[in-house]
Formats: structure tokens, sequence, C-alpha cells
């Protein structure tokens, strides 16, 4: 205690009693020159013209008087003060050796020189209208904005000649205004041949009436300490940078500019301290860019956002490059190399409102770790010609895109509006993506893989999808969930339609979860060009759209005209042109929009070896254009308007556990062309159909199957053996018959004649209470008790095209 | 506890010794003879020939080239008030103070002098042996 207020005491007598400096004043017109009288000696006169102080010496013809007060003027500083037409400067007497200070009028130039080795610190205050300060050096200053106020009507209203570090400081509580004219003769209001780095709270606002408003011919640092930079306004760049620009806080505001927002280019691309790269680490960043072609942020390195909170507008189209004969887009933020967002507390808020915008585009790899993004892009094309058009992007990557960790979401309303485009690769682990767009949510040119992490879509124009790839396309996790609400269209004589997913190659699904739903005309849950491969995963898709374009007429020999099936797309749950192998996973499709609404679809090869596959739609529920081999898992299909299980080559049955019913067969292989079904041993088979019958005619059947009666809505249970092998929730039959006009005889009913077959002789049982593990929706089971048991009699072989052909 | 305080008062004294101001500021002129005025309200001007000075106590003018150079200090010395024989108290002695003097010994109400500077023998008394001392210190500085 007694420490602590001596302590205090002493301290306190220190500041009252101070530290008094006495202060000669040389006054030499508008300059002033400081010396502490302590430090002067003696001072010789010379030749009765020339004084000598500290070794500077002064014509005596030119001081206007030496006075001295009891005032401190501290070393190392010059102070300028602006009095609307002119100015004084004062220099401190230490320094005074190594300083030419010239005035006219407010215009000040100071000059140090190249023996200067301390840093000195040059303050500005005041206000004039013809007012400016140069200053030249070799050493590295500070700068100090003091509440001054500076236009100069014929060159910079700072322009500071001194390559090395220009610490400019925003003294606290001041407000400092600087702008040029259009005659000024130099490239920007505020000039700095050096690098400058800005400091302090107090404001700064410039307006650039000849081209930039403020430019630093190297690095520009804004410190956390900053207070609030504004750009009223610049014929070219609000910000022009050379080497790198790095933000740690503060507040920049840019109300407009004639060209882009903040530029940074690269004085050396190989050197990372001079690569061009902006890197916000703080802050609040605001720019609002309207010129053709331009950026908000332009970047000739990579640009690197770890924090800070960025609302960029743009309401500009783009330019077509005469030099460069190509398209240049008005962009939000806009880099020749990469693009990262890490930083939980970032915050990047873009809107652009002109056709042919971008977002955020690099002529790398975009990567979105950590973060908030919104990019909201509401123009539409934009074409400077037949063959140079330029479509709406949130996001553009030319290498690849990598969503691992941030929040990001998409907003586009206008046709061709993407939400994420990558030229390379699609990466995502991690984070949200959300797209709310009207064109493809995320497309990539190569390969597209998703291991973790949530995409969410609401895509509504017609043709688009949520997920596109024209690679080949990996998905071991993550959430992708939405709705594709937009119908078909034609386009070179080829019918489009919506997609949840789309891949122009091969899709592998090894794990996820999926929620996807098809709305409009034509639309398809999953839509492959290639092979599928699902080894595990938990699907849902949905398509409840009818099919797009022309109809194909009857399809019964002497019913109407048809047309070519190039002109139409059907809505279907999973759509394959290649290969489906199912190996595992839960698969729920729902196709529902009428005719040619399959659920899952292959042009060529259907192989199921495992899985939890529950099908239910209007057209066939399964089917391939060549050999359906089912080898195991659980496979439910339901078909209200067709069969089932339809496949176009052989059908093989050797193994899993099938519930199938169709209004028409419950399996259909295509006799027509010589193709039959086959039931091997180890099947366990429910099937039940329509006038046609369980299952097609001329089936070759090695395992015994037995036939019997089925009831709607009913528990049924099939036994090998004295073992349940599953039970299963029987559907309400449909009244439909096959096609048009349906089948003579045909309709509706509440039993039909259902086939089944097991390893070992099977019993049925129906009005079962199931148990166990429930799958399919609670319409499967592996257990069952009780109920009654349904009596079944041998089957050899189902009716084909019954009477009324 | 001791040391503490100890480097408290020293830091203390360190502050004070730092702050020094000065009384005065001292011309040497070319003949070694030095002039003190006080900083108080002081102003240097110069015109071609001569340096004007003043401050609170009036104003005072030197031959520039008569000076070879100045400092502060805070020895009063010999201030323009206190310089024996300056009777005129201008800084200078000679031929106009002897003037002066003598003019003030044959009537005192004549002229205004400084008493003090002009008591040359420094007897109490201003009369004619000062002249005669102040004539002898002037033509001593002529040679």
């Amino acid at each position: 205690m007694k420490k602590r207020f001596l302590l205090a005491t002493l301290i306190a007598m220190a500041g009252v009693l101070g530290y008094a400096q006495q202060t000669m004043w040389v006054h030499t017109g508008h300059v002033h020159w400081a010396y502490n009288t302590e430090s002067v000696g003696t001072m010789p006169y010379s030749s009765a013209s020339l004084l000598t102080v500290l070794e500077k010496g002064f014509t005596l013809a030119d001081v206007d008087s030496i006075t001295v007060a009891n005032e401190t003027f501290t070393d190392d500083n010059v102070l300028v003060k602006y009095n609307n037409n002119v100015a004084d400067v004062y220099v401190a007497g230490n320094i005074a050796n190594h300083i030419t200070a010239q005035v006219t009028g407010a215009r000040v130039a100071v000059m140090q020189d190249a023996d200067v080795a301390t840093e000195y610190t040059y303050t500005l205050q005041g206000s004039s209208s013809s007012g400016c300060f140069y200053h030249a050096g070799a050493y590295k200053m500070t700068l100090v904005l003091n509440g001054v106020n500076l236009v100069n009507p014929d060159s910079a209203a700072i322009n500071i000649q001194n390559s090395k570090r220009i610490a400019v400081q925003l003294a606290d509580g001041t407000t400092n205004t600087l702008a040029d004219a259009a005659a000024n003769t130099k490239k920007a209001a505020f000039l700095v041949k050096g690098h400058a780095e800005f400091a302090k709270g107090g404001s700064l606002t410039i307006t650039g009436n000849k081209k930039h408003a403020l430019a630093c011919n190297e690095y520009m640092e804004v410190k956390k300490t900053v207070g609030t930079i504004t750009i009223v306004s610049a014929v070219a760049d609000a910000i022009n940078v050379t080497q790198y620009f790095q933000m740690n806080g503060g507040t920049i505001n840019i109300q407009s500019c004639g060209d882009d927002g903040i530029q940074v280019d690269a004085e050396d691309t190989s050197l990372p301290e001079e690569d061009g790269h902006v890197l916000i680490k703080g802050g609040t960043l605001t720019i609002n860019g309207s010129a053709a072609g331009t950026k908000c942020i332009k970047a000739e390195g990579s640009v690197d956002i770890q924090g800070g909170t960025l609302t960029l507008k743009h309401t500009g189209i783009p330019v077509w490059d005469e030099e460069d004969s190509k398209i240049k887009e008005a962009t939000g933020i806009g880099t020749d190399r990469n693009l990262t967002i890490n930083g939980a507390e970032a915050v990047v808020n873009i809107t652009m409102t002109g056709n042919g915008a971008r977002g955020m585009k690099c002529d790398s790899t975009m990567t979105c770790t950590a973060g908030t993004i919104d990019l909201n892009c509401s123009g539409g094309d934009w074409a400077y010609s037949t063959v140079d058009t330029s479509s709406v992007k949130c996001a553009k990557a030319d290498y690849a895109f990598i969503l691992n960790g941030a929040s990001m979401k998409c907003t586009t309303v206008k046709d061709e509006a993407v939400g994420v485009h990558s030229e390379g690769t699609v990466l995502v682990s991690d984070g949200t993506l959300t797209l709310n767009t009207y064109d493809h949510g995320i497309k990539s040119d190569y390969d597209m893989e998703i291991t973790g992490g949530t995409i969410t879509y609401n895509i509504n124009g017609n043709a688009s999808k949520a997920l596109k790839s024209e690679g080949n396309m990996h998905i071991t996790g993550g959430n992708i969930s939405g709705t594709v609400s937009g119908g078909g269209v034609t386009v070179n004589n080829e019918a489009s339609a919506c997609a949840g997913i789309k891949c122009d190659g091969n899709v592998t699904i090894d794990g996820g979860t999926f929620d996807l739903k098809a709305t409009g005309s034509g639309g398809k849950g999953i839509s492959i060009d290639g092979d599928l491969v699902i080894n595990d995963c938990d699907i849902k898709v949905s398509t409840t759209g009818s099919r797009f374009g022309q109809s194909s007429g009857g399809g019964w020999p002497g019913s109407g005209g048809s047309s070519s099936s190039a002109l139409r797309s059907s809505p279907k749950g999973i759509k394959v042109d290649g290969n489906i192998t199912i190996n595992g996973g839960t698969i729920t499709v729902s196709a529902t929009g009428g005719e040619g609404a399959e659920g899952i679809e292959s042009k060529k090869i259907m192989t199921i070896n495992g899985g939890y596959i529950e099908v239910t739609s209007y057209d066939d529920a399964l089917n391939s254009a060549s050999t359906m081999d089912l080898k195991g898992g659980y496979i439910y299909a339901v078909a209200t308007g067709n069969d089932a299980i339809d496949a176009n080559g052989n059908m093989n049955l050797s193994g899993g556990y099938i519930f199938c019913c169709g209004s028409e067969e419950g399996l259909d292989a295509n006799s027509e062309g010589g193709y039959k079904v086959y039931i091997q041993n180890g099947t366990n088979l429910m099937a039940i159909g329509g006038n046609m019958g369980a299952i097609e005619s001329g089936a070759s059947i090695s395992q015994t199957c037995y036939s019997g009666t089925a009831s709607a809505n009913t528990w049924y249970a099939l036994y090998s053996g004295s073992n349940v092998a599953f039970a299963a929730y029987t559907p309400t039959f449909s009244s439909q018959g096959g096609g048009p006009g349906g089948y003579p005889g045909g309709g509706g009913s509440s039993s039909k004649t259902i086939v089944v077959t097991a390893p070992s002789t099977p019993k049925l049982y129906r009005g079962v209470t199931a148990s166990g593990t429930k799958f399919w929706n609670n319409k499967g089971a592996t257990n069952a008790t009780g109920g009654s048991q349904v009596s079944l009699s041998t089957y050899s072989g189902g009716g084909g095209w019954g009477p009324g052909w | 506890m001791k040391k503490t305080i100890i480097t408290m008062l020293i830091a203390l004294v360190a502050l004070f010794a730092s702050a020094e101001t000065y009384n005065y500021l001292k011309f040497t002129k070319t003949n070694g003879s030095t002039v003190t005025y006080s900083v108080e309200g002081l102003k240097l001007t110069y015109d071609d020939t001569n340096v004007t000075i003043t401050n609170v106590d009036g104003t005072a003018t030197l031959p520039l080239a008569q000076v070879q150079d100045m400092e502060f200090t805070n020895d009063a010395g010999t201030t323009p008030g206190s310089q024996i024989g300056d009777v005129n108290d201008d800084g200078y002695v000679n031929i106009t103070d002897v003037t002066m003097l003598i003019s003030y010994v044959m009537d005192s109400n004549a002229v205004t002098i400084n008493l003090s500077n002009a008591d040359v023998s420094d007897d109490g008394n201003v009369n004619i042996t000062d002249v005669t001392m102040l004539i002898n210190i002037v033509m001593a500085n002529a040679e």
C-alpha cells in the first residue's frame, strides 16, 4: 500500500512539475525552426550575414526574427498548418539540418536529405482549398493527418515521393479530407511512392477527380486501429496498389468509382510480398462498383479473406476487351490466382445486379473453409455477339472449387444464371452450400466429389440441375437435399429437363444422405450419362412432374401416331444411361408423374447385390434396357400404371428379398425379344401383377414357385421353411391397366394373384404382425408373427398377354 | 522498498535535470566582451548591419560585424543594464556615454542615465571622477 502510494505521488509530481522545454524559434517566412535552447550551444555568426544553429546555416536576410518561448516542440517532428491560402511549416531543430522546406501559398514541399537515419513525423492540420503537401525522402517516415482538409486544383493533395515505409496515422478524433481536381498531373489525390501503413482512429475521406483516389506504388496495409477511410468517388480506381493490400481492421467505404474499387497489381509474381495479393483479416469493407467490366476487388495475386465483413455491390455489365478479345465481366471479387475464405468471423456479402456478372471469380482454386458467404446475382445473360456471351455466375473458379467448412449461399433469378461453376473440379467436404438459383446450382466441368457438408437447393429454371458434373461424380458423405421445379426445354431438337444430380460421366456413391425432389415436367432426381454404382447411402428421390414434350401417342398398334423420343423427356427418379450396380445403402424412389414416370432406369444393365430399395412409381419401378440381375438386397417395387420390375433383356433373380406389385406385371422380361425371367435358387420373392400376371409368361423357374391370393393393404410374411424370410405390406392395388384403354377386363381389385418363392419350401401368412428390423419406410420387416396361412398352389408360369389383346 | 524509492527519486531528478531553461541570451563580441539580454519577451531581428534585440527591458542594437556568437545562459554577466560605463544603456561603452555623463554631471536634470553604470568609480556618487575614469575606459577600448 505504502509502495503504491509513494509511486503514485512521484508520478503525479512528475506530471505536474513536468518537463517544460524552452524553445528558440527561428522564423524564416512561413517556415519556423524550433530549437531546444538546451541543445543549441554556441551559435556562431559569420560574415555578418550567416547564423549557424546546430550545423544549419541561416542566411540572416532570410530570418524574419528569432524568438524564445517556454513551449515544447518534439524532436524529429515537422508540423504543417494550413489556413486557407497560406501554410506554415514548423520544424524541430534537431532535424533542421536535414530538412528543406518550401512554402508557396498553401503548397508545401518538405524534403529530408539522404543522410536521415531516424524516422521523422510529419503532421498536417488545417484547411485549404488550394493546398497540398509534397514530401521527398529516402528513409521511412510517419505522416499524421490531424484534422487536415486539402483540395489541390493542379496536383495531388498529398504526394509522398518516398519509396520507404510511410506510416499514415489518422489522428484519433479527427476528420481529414483530400481531393484533387481534373487538372491533377499525378495519378491520385493521395499518392504514396513507397508502401503505406494506415493506423489510428480518425477518418479520412478522399475524392479522386483525375484518376485514382488513393494510390500506393508499393503495398498498403490498414491496421486494426484505423478509423474510417472513405472514398467518395474516383475517376479510375478508388484504391490502386502494387505488391499487396492487407486490411487488419478499421473501416473502408468506397462509395463510387469509375474503375475497380481496390486494384492490386503484382510487382514480382514470384515474391510472396510482391505478388499482388489481397489479405483481409478484419475490419469492415464496403465497395460500390458500377462501371462496365470492373471489379469491387481486383487482384493479380491471390485473395485471402480471414476475417472482416465485406459488403460488395456492383451494378455494372461486362465489357468487350478489344486487346484480349474477350469479355471482361463485372465482378465482386476477382483474382488471377486463388481465392480463399477462411475465417470463422469472415462475412462476405456480394450483390451483383448487372447482366453477365460474377460474384466471385478466380483463375485458379476457390476454397471456402470458414466464414459466411452470401452471393446474390440478379442479372441475366449478356451478349457482345452471337458467339461471345456471358451468363451470370455467383462463383466461378477456373481450376477447382472447394467447400470445406464455410457457409455459402448463392442466389440467382434469371435464365442461365448459375450458382457455382468450376471449369475444373468441385470438392465439397464440409460446410453448407445453399443454392437458390434459376439455372444450375453447382456445376463442374470435370469431376465432382462430395465427402461431407450440407448442400441444399431450390432450383426453378427449366432444364436446370442442382448438381451438375461434366466429369465423374464421387459421393462418400454429406447431406444433399432440395427441389428442382422447372420444366423441360427443347434445344437443338433434343429435350432436356431438370435434375437434382446430373452427371455426364460415372457416379459412385459410397455414403451420404440425399433428399432430391423434382416437380417440373420431365424432372429427374438423378440423371447419369455413364454408370452408377451405389455402395452405401441414404437416398430419397421424388419426382412428381409429368412427361415433358410430345407424347408417344398410343403405343398400341393402330392407335395414334408417335413422334421422336428425343423431343420428350420423361420424369424418372434415377435415370442412368449406363449400368446401374447397387451394392448397399437405403434407396427410396417415388415417381408419380404419370406416363414415363419410372423409378429407377438403366439404359444398360441393372445389378442389385444389396441394400434396401423401395420404389413406387407410375411407370416401371425398376427398368433396364438390357439384363437385370437381382442378386441380393431388399427390393420393394410398386408400379401403379405399368410393370413393377421390367427388363428389356433377361431378368435373373438369384438372391435377395423382393416384393413387387405392378398394375401390369410384377416381373416382366422382354419375352417378345426372346428374353426370360429366370427365378433361381436363393430368391425370396413375393410378386403381384395385374391382368398380365405376376410374372412374365415363359419364365424359367429353377426354384419352385407357388401362387395364392393377396389382399391390398395387408401385412404378409413369407416363410422360407420354418423361418420368416421377410414381411411386406401390400399397397392399394391400382385400377389401371397397361396402356390407354387398359386391358379388357382390367381394373382395380382388392385381391390379386401373388406368386411366392423361397430357398426352402415357402409358406405365406397374411395379416401378420411385423417385427424385427423395419425397412421400406415400415412396409417391410425381417420378422413377423401371427396371421393366417394363405393357401398356395404350385406355380408353373404366368399368363402372358390375356384375351382382349 | 528502499531501492524502489531511490529509483523513483533518481528518475524524478532526471526529469527536472533535463528541463533546464535559460534566463539570458549572451552575445560574445569579436573583442571578447559579452553582453547578455533577458529572454523574457526576447525577439531578435536583423537588417543588413545590425541585430536588434527586443525584450521586456527594451530594445538594443548590436552591429553584426562586432558579434561573434550567441548562446543561452543563466549567468547574468554583463547585461545591458549593468555594463559599467554604458551610461545610456545601449550595450556599448563609447564616446556617447562620455557625453551623456558630462551632461548629467553638469545638470542632473538634463538627461536620464543609468546611474549604476555611470558610477564607474563605484563610490556611490556620480561625478567628475566617474567622467575621468569613463574617458580612460573608452580610450582603452579604442586601442
